[in-house]
């Protein structure tokens, strides 16, 4: 657990970030006190604005399989690639201030490492604002390795056969390593081939942002909701028969709620917040038409200070990567409007 | 066993194999000898040709029986699929038959795709794969000229029918006629068919009226009758039979036989004195009349039987029929009833139509000879009279060998060219090209029937009614709005077309005699005819000592088979007859031999009146009749096949509830007799494919079928080796979460044409208004919706140099290529260089054509040819303003008919554009019920709403698209949709499938629950703007949508200035020509209304024919035209002229006045 402080003025909120899990691409947290705007604003940089990189530029040699050469680069754009800093091996960029190296969450980011190529001044790409791949499948050649009894099927071209020529940058070919082991091809299928068939090409990968292209998108799923507060009349609860502790714990779709101690069944808990709220109202109508006094038992409402993530990444950027530059991005666009708001004030004064 | 997919178009091919393995020998039977005659000076030579046989071979190429061509090559080369084929014929002289056989080519038969004579008949899915077709091939279609042709199915009367019928338009025909009329349409043995209609005359007598060349011939009954019989024991009979004891009748009856005493001792040869002129060509010159009138009976009266007492029953129970007709004891056959109507097959017109032709080409051959003896007397006859066969040879090349171009036409153009009319109400419309935008379309073009064109024209609309009869026959959904509406149908699912004479293909004789026995067995009364023996071929009927049936017709019903009277029986009788006939049927072991297909139609009788129709038992087994199963009612329940006349006498209840009835006492059955294998049996292939229609209101079910139709799908498997005009293919296709059971039936996801998306209803951007959709901007950039369109173009540089043809008319040799042949001065001997870029068009090959993959940007060099012996060339562009790929190239290589030419270089080449098409604002989308949308804008993912699942909708759709339209199927299909991805299976959407207590809501809600879902499919969902909770959940579920083919890059028009009409000035029309769109009168209205009179100037006077004139100003004609331009300094009045701007046509208009002499003025003021 660890939190990040992102405002350093008294009067500010001081929004806390917990972060609940993380795998290898999901990761849930929460932010607390800040509200729904900061929270949109976060998922929408996630989505949108993180800088990641994706082939854009395919140069076909030749290609005599079933699928046209637009398709197969629209393919090739949609795998995620993967950039790995590697500590001392990694050259990285000469040309950053120390400036925009602080506004950047660390040294694996990407922009330490890649210009846009927009701002590059070199003449078309280079090596510092993209990088190639290079695909060549023969058919008649890889069906060597094959073994004998699928001699007859079409081979699958996959990312695995994509080669990049910058030791850091490679495609993902599986998000996880779950995903790997139930995968029944080697990376993420771009073309089949038959007898006879070939395809050579290269491609350009390039950065870029979402609201660019959905192929920049670093994450597969980045969500939030606000956090419920729950409260309980327990000793109503309590004070219930048995049976009808039961028909409350059924009102909502198993897993929601449940009993705090399985063998004591006395107090409800609610087991999953997340869609706790959604069923609010049935619990609430459910617990007052039992109650004697015809008041409810449960109060739930949310939260406009606290808020659950979720994300999800493709595999191209790390996941807890993913947040940190979406913060960063924040961070950088308050930074200029700051600087943009006192220019304004200077001017007027 | 057959996959349904492959049934789709089995009545076309059963129909074309049936021509060619019966009707066509019936039609050569059919076919009249011709004679002519020599008057040489020693002796007179008559000549008689006749066909005999008509072979048809498998499709070559160049004349050689060992190139065969296949289906692929036909489309991909653009030429006609067809075979050779050879008409033999019998040369016969001076009353020798045969004198000698000739053999001679007639043309090439266009052949349909798996048919009996085309090469991929038989193969297997991996032979055809093998033979670059589709793995599901259906065939049923003609390759002309490239182009998928087939012959359509149309609605015509049925055949052997007496139908009574009513048209206030008879009553022109003559003095004393009425408006009643019993009509039968009787058919030969080769299909074709001649109607004869018996119109009765308010003076008691009757008039029968046959069509001979389009032409009416109108002949007494009783000349008829007369010529048929000339037995007075007959016409005793007759009386009888016709008599429906009215007293009126009585009068009648007395009355007929009178009139004829006084004429001719024979009335075969009055007969023949009417109708002999119609006839002269057919027959030797010196033919009697009694020649004529025996012709006349045999080729034009009752045609379906063969013998003279049959036919005399046949035109007894018309006119008793009308009788009854006319003293309101039967009411009239609705002609537009499918129950009175089968279909003209492929099959039967193309033979009734190959035997005109042959017809016509002995007729102008025996003419030619004709014309031969006259000119060239002695000398002809002598030659003829040595060496015959060679002589007919030469003269039958001459006509023969067009008879294949001639058909080929046919299919081509669908305009029937033919003397007599083939006994059809039209002329053009009966070929239709079945175009592969999407295989549900493709499927539909062999499953629909047309009503005829003659209908189309029709004011009123009862043809276009619905009528109960067609239940289970038509569907009721499939029929397209607008102008074809409920004219062109499509029939249902299970409903097949019966295409020959199934079970009794092998032993006709046996089966009919069979079936007669078991009638007169159950107790029906034979008539004469059949008593004395059936088919006494053209036997005169003996008269003396045969009991006959006629008499007791009165209170009989009368048995008929395939119009072929067979007896009478009483009403319990004929229960008795088709119920055991019925379980006959039915019976899976067919040796007794009923033909399951038999159509058993006991009409009962119900009471002499004007609402009742006309009683009999009715019998059919010939081809061309729908029929359909339905499960027959009994201890167990069998499948029977029944016909749409035959259903309207039963009673078929829609569920299988109450079928056991007692089997053994038939009178007691007062309910039920079938039911409805399955409530979705009326339904077409498209209709049944709309998931839960049965929850939609039912114009949106018929829409669907129309978007089904226009959808962008996968058309083919085959691409690379289609030269289709335009096709239409969608990237991501995806097979359907929630569909039907015939969509797996009808193995359509091999042709997905859709995508299953996340769907949304809510009012979010204001972009969603008036059936605006939003997309997802991400879903869009991550392929939904992508689509190609394929085109081809065929550059034939013959055509090409035809067009460019010099003033002198000479044509010049055309190649393709693209070397620059402009040559430098050679200097001392040095190699000639070529002057300027060695290609003339670098973007292209030496061959003069562009790489595969190479991108064609507007107005790049597409193809580059040279002009031979001279160092011009032409270079075609690319002319849309998109870009596009080259998808493929073909050169075409020769015509079989430029074989003799020496070269071989190209001249022909097709190439292939592919057209990336990805969804633009504007582009049109559509869900499976009828509920169209346009992309109104692509919207960002983050700013989409979502899920707290962070689901974002990939379409949102305005919630006004439900309460009018009320497609409850699509919200169903919604909820089932996102149940199915929940729970990771696919649901069935037939329709029909839940009941009251079962509900649709619940079975999917409850499923939707136990997902983690609201019941209802709804969900808290967040604006993606603000992160706040939606006031209202929102309904969000899985629709599996359709991108149609309509998009704004075909249709976009715009224009400022640019081409104009020569004659008006005024814009052109047209969106290929650049032109512009009317602004019409409403419109101009509407902007004067609004007062904007600046603008109306700009659109209607500057943007389009704005002209400078100038007019006269001081003189008192204003005119603007003037012979001269006024001369200041010349003699005479000094003219002003004032500068004015006018509408080019006014100018126009006032010089076209001029030419009559009337003068506008114009009358200028400062
Ligand atoms: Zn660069």
């Amino acid at each position: 657990m660890s939190c990040y402080s992102v405002a350093a003025d008294q009067r500010a909120r001081r929004p806390e970030v917990e972060v609940l899990s993380l795998e290898e691409n999901q990761m849930s947290f929460e932010v607390k006190k800040t509200d729904a705007s900061m929270a949109n604003a976060l998922r929408r940089v996630i989505i949108a604005e993180v800088v990641t990189m994706a082939i854009d530029l395919v140069t076909f040699e030749e290609n005599t399989s079933c699928i046209d050469d637009e398709i197969i680069a629209h393919r090739l754009g949609l795998i995620p690639i993967k950039y790995a800093f590697k500590p001392g091996k990694t050259k990285l960029r000469e040309d950053v201030s120390n400036d925009e190296a602080a506004a950047m969450s660390s040294e694996r980011d990407i922009q330490r490492r890649f210009r846009f190529t927009r701002d590059c001044d070199c003449d078309g790409y280079c090596d510092w604002c993209a990088c190639t791949f290079k695909l060549h499948v023969k058919y008649d050649e890889v069906i060597k390795n094959v073994p004998e009894h699928e001699k007859n099927q079409p081979y699958t071209v996959t990312s695995i056969n994509l080669e990049s020529d910058d030791p850091d940058v490679f495609p993902v070919h599986f998000v996880s390593e779950r995903e790997r082991n139930t995968s029944s091809e080697p990376g993420i299928a771009i073309v089949k081939l038959a007898k006879g068939q070939e395809i050579k090409l290269s491609c350009i990968a390039k950065l870029g942002c979402g609201k660019e292209h959905a192929k920049w998108t670093p994450v597969s799923k980045c969500v939030f909701r606000p956090k419920p507060t729950i409260s309980w009349d327990d000793n109503a609860v309590r004070a219930l028969p048995p049976n009808l502790r039961n028909i409350i714990v059924d009102v909502c779709p198993a897993g929601v709620l449940g009993y705090e101690d399985e063998r004591d069944r006395t107090s409800i808990v609610v087991k999953n917040e997340a869609a706790i709220l959604d069923f609010t109202k049935d619990i609430q109508d459910l617990t007052k038409q039992l109650s004697p006094q015809n008041k409810p038992m449960f109060h739930a409402s949310a939260s406009t200070t606290d808020f659950v993530f979720e994300v999800e990444s493709l595999g191209g950027v790390p996941v807890d990567d993913c947040v940190l530059c979406g913060l960063n991005e924040i961070k950088r666009k308050l930074t200029n409007l700051q600087v943009a708001v006192a220019e304004v004030a200077a001017e007027q004064a | 066993m057959v996959r349904l997919m492959q049934s789709a178009a089995v009545h076309h091919l059963h129909s074309f194999n049936q021509f060619l393995q019966h009707d066509l020998s019936s039609a050569v039977d059919c076919a009249l000898p011709h004679e002519c005659a020599f008057d040489g000076c020693h002796e007179r030579l008559q000549v008689m040709l006749q066909m005999t046989a008509i072979a048809i071979d498998y499709p070559i190429l160049n004349k050689d029986p060992q190139t065969i061509i296949t289906p692929r090559e036909c489309r991909e080369r653009k030429i006609t699929y067809s075979a050779p084929m050879t008409a033999s014929f019998k040369c016969g002289m001076n009353g020798i038959d045969d004198r000698g056989t000739i053999t001679r080519t007639a043309g090439y038969l266009p052949i349909m795709v798996l048919s009996n004579r085309c090469h991929l008949s038989g193969l297997d899915e991996a032979g055809l794969v093998a033979a670059r077709e589709e793995c599901d091939e259906l065939g049923g279609y003609f390759i002309i000229n490239g182009l998928e042709k087939v012959l359509r199915l149309i609605q015509v009367p049925m055949r052997n029918m007496p139908m009574a019928i009513q048209r206030p338009v008879y009553r022109g025909r003559g003095a004393f006629y009425t408006q009643y009329a019993v009509t039968m349409r009787c058919a030969r043995s080769d299909q074709s068919t001649c109607t004869m209609t018996l119109h009765y005359l308010s003076n008691g007598s009757m008039r029968l009226r046959v069509s001979v060349r389009k032409q009416d011939l109108m002949i007494p009954l009783v000349v008829v009758l007369n010529a048929l019989m000339p037995d007075l024991y007959d016409q005793g009979n007759f009386s009888h039979a016709i008599s429906t004891g009215t007293p009126r009748d009585e009068g009648s009856k007395q009355s007929f036989f009178t009139n004829q005493s006084s004429t001719k001792a024979n009335p075969l040869a009055l007969l023949g004195t009417m109708c002999a002129s119609l006839f002269r060509q057919n027959l030797p010159e010196d033919a009697d009349d009694d020649v004529f009138g025996l012709f006349f009976l045999e080729r034009y009266i009752a045609v379906h039987v063969n013998s003279w007492s049959a036919k005399q029953d046949v035109l007894a129970l018309m006119s008793r029929k009308l009788h009854s007709f006319v003293h309101a004891k039967c009411c009239e056959d609705n002609m537009d009833s499918v129950s009175h109507q089968e279909l003209l097959m492929p099959g039967h017109i193309l033979s009734a139509y190959i035997r005109e032709k042959m017809e016509d080409t002995l007729g102008q051959s025996i003419a030619h000879m004709r014309r031969d003896a006259k000119n060239d007397l002695t000398h002809s006859s002598l030659n003829i009279h040595q060496n015959i066969l060679p002589y007919c040879s030469k003269i039958l090349g001459r006509y023969v060998g067009v008879v294949g171009s001639k058909i080929s036409s046919f299919i081509a153009s669908g305009n029937l060219i033919s003397s007599s009319g083939l006994d059809l109400q039209q002329t053009t419309g009966f070929a239709i090209v079945a175009e592969r935008l999407n295989k549900w379309r493709y499927l539909s073009h062999f499953r629909s029937v047309h009503r005829g064109q003659f209908f189309t024209t029709m004011k009123t609309t009862s043809v276009r009614k619905l009528l109960p009869e067609a239940w289970g026959f038509l569907c009721p959904v499939h029929t397209p709005d607008g102008a074809p509406c409920g004219l062109l149908s499509h029939i249902s699912a299970k409903t097949h077309v019966v295409c020959n004479s199934s079970n009794m293909a092998a032993n006709t004789k046996n089966w009919r005699i069979l079936l007669i026995d078991i009638l007169i067995s159950l107790g029906m009364l034979p008539t004469r005819t059949l008593s004395l023996g059936y088919g006494a071929k053209n036997g005169r009927a003996n008269s003396t000592g045969c009991t006959t049936s006629w008499k007791c017709m009165s209170d009989h019903l009368h048995v008929c088979l395939d119009g072929f009277v067979l007896g009478s029986a009483p009403d319990e009788v004929c229960a008795n007859i088709s119920w055991v006939l019925r379980r006959l049927k039915v019976k899976a072991f067919s040796a007794i031999g009923i033909d399951t297909t038999l159509e058993i139609a006991h009409v009962k009788q119900q009471g002499l009146s004007a609402s009742c129709p006309f009683s009999g038992l009715y019998l059919f087994s010939q081809p061309a009749r729908l029929v359909r199963p339905v499960l027959q009612c009994g201890l167990t329940a069998q499948i029977e096949l029944i016909g749409p006349f035959e259903q309207s006498t039963l009673q078929i209840s829609c569920t299988k509830s109450g079928l056991s009835l007692p089997e053994d006492n038939i009178s007691t059955i007062v309910t039920e007799t079938h039911a409805e294998i399955d409530p979705t049996v009326m339904l077409s292939f498209l209709a049944s494919l709309t998931p839960f229609s049965d929850f939609n209101q039912s114009p949106r079910n018929m829409y669907q079928c129309q978007m089904g139709k226009q959808t962008m799908g996968t058309p083919s498997h085959s691409f690379y080796h289609r030269g289709d005009h335009k096709m239409y293919r969608l990237l991501t296709p995806q097979s359907p979460l929630v569909c039907t059971r015939d969509y797996h039936n009808l193995t359509l996801d091999l042709n997905a044409q859709g995508t299953n998306s996340i769907v949304a209803v809510v009012s979010y951007t204001g972009y969603d208004m008036e059936d605006a959709m939003i997309i997802n901007k991400s879903a869009f950039e991550r392929g939904f919706g992508h689509g190609t369109v394929y085109k081809t173009l065929l550059v034939d540089l013959t055509a090409e140099a035809e067009r460019r043809k010099g003033p002198l008319g000479k044509t010049s040799l055309l190649c393709f290529g693209n070397k620059n042949t402009v040559m430098k001065p050679a200097n001392n001997g040095a190699k000639n260089t070529a002057d300027g870029p060695e290609y003339v068009a670098p973007m292209l090959g030496e061959d003069g054509l562009p790489s595969v993959g190479q991108k064609i940007g507007p107005g790049d060099p597409l193809w580059c040819a040279f002009v031979e012996n001279c160092n011009e060339h032409i270079i075609g562009a690319h002319k849309d303003t998109e870009n596009a790929y080259v998808d493929a190239i073909r050169f075409l290589g020769h015509l079989p008919c430029n074989e003799n030419r020496k070269d071989i270089t190209q001249h022909r080449a097709s190439i292939t554009l592919r057209y990336p098409r990805r969804p633009v604002i504007g582009d049109k989308f559509s869900s499976r019920h009828g509920q169209k949308g346009v992309l109104s804008v692509l919207w960002p993912e983050c700013d989409m709403p979502f899920c707290e699942s962070g689901l974002t909708p990939d379409i949102i759709i305005n919630p006004h698209a439900f309460p009018s339209r009320m497609t409850i199927g699509m919200l169903i299909e919604s909820m089932a949709g996102k149940s199915a991805a929940s729970c990771g299976r696919f649901h069935d959407g037939t329709p029909f499938a839940f009941q009251e207590h079962r509900k649709a809501v619940d079975f999917f809600g409850s499923q939707l629950c136990a997902a983690g879902y609201e019941y209802f499919g709804s969900e808290p969902v967040y604006s993606g703007l603000s992160g706040l909770l939606m006031r209202m959940e929102i309904f969000v579920g899985i629709v599996y949508y359709q991108r149609l083919r309509h998009m704004v890059s075909d249709k976009s028009q715009v224009r400022g200035t640019g081409p104009v009409h020569p004659l008006t000035q005024q814009p052109v029309k047209g969106r290929k020509r650049h032109g512009g769109i009317r602004l019409g009168e409403m419109e101009r209205d509407s902007l004067l209304a609004h007062g904007i009179s600046f603008l109306l100037h700009d659109r209607l006077v500057i943007c389009s024919d704005s002209h400078p004139a100038r007019v006269f100003v001081d003189t008192r004609c204003g005119a603007v035209l003037a012979l001269h331009p006024p001369n200041s300094s010349g003699k005479g009045h000094i003219l002003t002229l004032a500068s004015i701007t006018i509408p080019y046509v006014f100018r126009y208009l006032k010089n076209e006045l001029a030419g009559m002499n009337i003068c506008i003025g114009l009358f200028y003021e400062k």
